[in-house]
């Protein structure tokens, strides 16, 4: 169970080295694992494999023992909710209310739970007095906080956050890392992008380091 | 390698076999004119064969064209009738063909012209005495639009992400969605022409009249040859055509 990688090859280009070679990790619901590395070194690319967004050479990726393969986008999107490294490019509605209440419209959720959701999420990250503001005319980190409010709105078992941290302020940063302290008890698995090594310390069991187009795991508190 | 050529090159030959396109009215020129054009990709570094399968769809639509076409085309050589009333008419039918055969081959001259990057097209253009500012526009606007199919197609990916599968949806839902989509991406676009505008003046674009280029461009012995070729066997062509003797 979990969400697992195999032996997962990967490169853009036909005649390019590898970029990623023999990557292999799972998550657990309840953990968080970090995934660090340099600029350039692929981590953005390995998640958007992990959400099938591009698909590996070799190697191959289950979600809860189903390949893959074998899943819509949009059934991969219940399974696992992708923060964007670039919010921008996640956020698609009119308003910032409707933007965390899309993926509630598709669902069979009663509108009474389903505004209460939106509520809560829209309170606790800050955004309560931008419910009818255009997503693009809010500043980087409030966009940030938004594009997470929309994919929490699924409340999938997996996230993969690229880079959730960068345009937070010092107090945003502590809500955030509280927040995914609460699903992480709420036995959700966390895959962690970040260049922040305080924050990854905080919050992760495991942490994992992409290099020149290698990679090592160290298992255990660091 | 014809892709190393001059842009102004490429503008010459693909402006000579466009103009044949427009000028031929008849699939038994305009089919060996395409077939030209077929065999010169390959040398501009184009895969006519993966262009054909990724514009599937756009080849039905003209395909669709062509026999729209057939229908609505006055003739006087029935093909198909039913009873009194002609459906479709062989003059119709290669007026059809025309269209579209005319269309492949303009398209295929894009692809000629979009084998040089488009910041050698404005120098080429701006060689031949175009305003700078003019030929940097063209080449923003060549440039912004794969940005824009490229960030469209990351909101999609997001959308389905957030649990839409847009592929098992009814139609009517499907449209629906797309037109709540409007009005963000295009809001978007416009937000991101603004900022270039910005980014290109703070670099300092136009705050001098004249400017240099990082590459120079010079036009060699092959650039002259392909001109005054392709040229004189267009102007040769048409000349030939309209006298009626080919
Ligand atoms: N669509 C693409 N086509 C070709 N090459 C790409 C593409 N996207 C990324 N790359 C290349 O792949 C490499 C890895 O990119 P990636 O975005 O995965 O890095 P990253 O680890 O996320 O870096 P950062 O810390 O800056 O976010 C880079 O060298 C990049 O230039
Ligand atoms: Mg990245």
């Amino acid at each position: 169970m979990g969400l697992k990688a195999t032996n997962i090859h990967f490169r853009y280009e036909k005649k390019q080295p590898l970029l990623l070679e023999n990557i292999n990790f799972s998550i657990e619901r309840g953990e968080c694992l970090a995934l660090l590395g340099p600029n350039g070194s692929g981590k953005t690319t390995l998640s958007k494999i992990l959400i099938g967004i591009l698909k590996p050479e070799q190697g191959e990726i289950t979600v809860n023992g189903k390949n893959l393969k074998n899943l819509s986008l949009a059934q991969i999107g219940e399974q696992v909710g992708y923060l964007f490294q670039n919010p921008n490019r996640q956020l698609f509605c009119s308003t910032v209310e409707e933007e965390v209440s899309f993926a509630l419209q598709f669902r069979e959720t009663k509108s009474e739970t389903g505004k209460e959701k939106v509520d809560h999420l829209l309170g606790f990250f800050g955004l309560d007095h931008l419910r009818g503001k255009f997503p693009f005319t809010l500043s980087q980190g409030e966009r940030q906080r938004l594009a997470l409010a929309a994919i929490m709105a699924l409340e999938p078992p997996f996230f993969i956050l690229d880079e959730p941290t960068t345009g937070l302020d010092v107090r945003r940063r502590k809500e955030l890392l509280y927040y995914l302290q609460k699903l992480l008890q709420e036995n959700r698995g966390i895959l962690l992008i970040t260049h922040d090594q305080k924050f990854a310390e905080e919050i992760s069991s495991k942490k994992m380091e992409l290099k020149d187009q290698s990679f090592s795991e160290g298992v255990g508190r660091c | 390698m014809l892709k190393e050529l001059d842009p102004r090159s490429k503008v010459v030959l693909s402006g000579v076999l466009a103009t044949l396109a427009v000028f031929f009215n008849h699939p038994f020129y305009l089919l060996p004119l395409l077939l030209f054009t077929l065999v010169l990709l390959p040398f501009f570094d184009c895969r006519p064969l993966q262009l054909i399968l990724r514009m599937r769809r756009l080849i039905m639509i003209l395909l669709g064209l062509m026999i729209i076409q057939s229908v609505f085309y006055p003739g006087d050589t029935p093909l198909i009738e039913i009873g009194t009333w002609t459906l479709a008419t062989l003059e119709g039918l290669l007026q059809g063909l025309s269209l579209v055969l005319r269309l492949f081959i303009i398209l295929g001259c894009g692809l000629i012209l979009s084998s040089s990057p488009p910041a050698r097209f404005v120098q080429g253009l701006v060689a031949w005495a175009l305003p700078y500012e003019l030929a940097y526009m063209v080449s923003l606007g060549i440039r912004f639009l794969p940005l824009l199919r490229e960030e469209a197609g990351d909101v999609f990916t997001a959308l389905q992400l957030r649990g839409v599968d847009l592929k098992r949806m009814p139609w009517v839902k499907q449209l629906r969605i797309y037109r709540s989509l409007f009005f963000p991406l295009v809001t978007m676009a416009i937000l991101r022409s603004k900022q270039i505008a910005l980014s290109m003046e703070a670099r300092a674009f136009r705050a001098f009249p004249r400017r240099t280029f990082l590459h120079s461009l010079q036009l060699k012995t092959p650039d002259y040859a392909t001109m005054i070729i392709s040229l004189s066997a267009g102007v040769s062509l048409i000349f030939l055509y309209f006298r009626g003797l080919i």
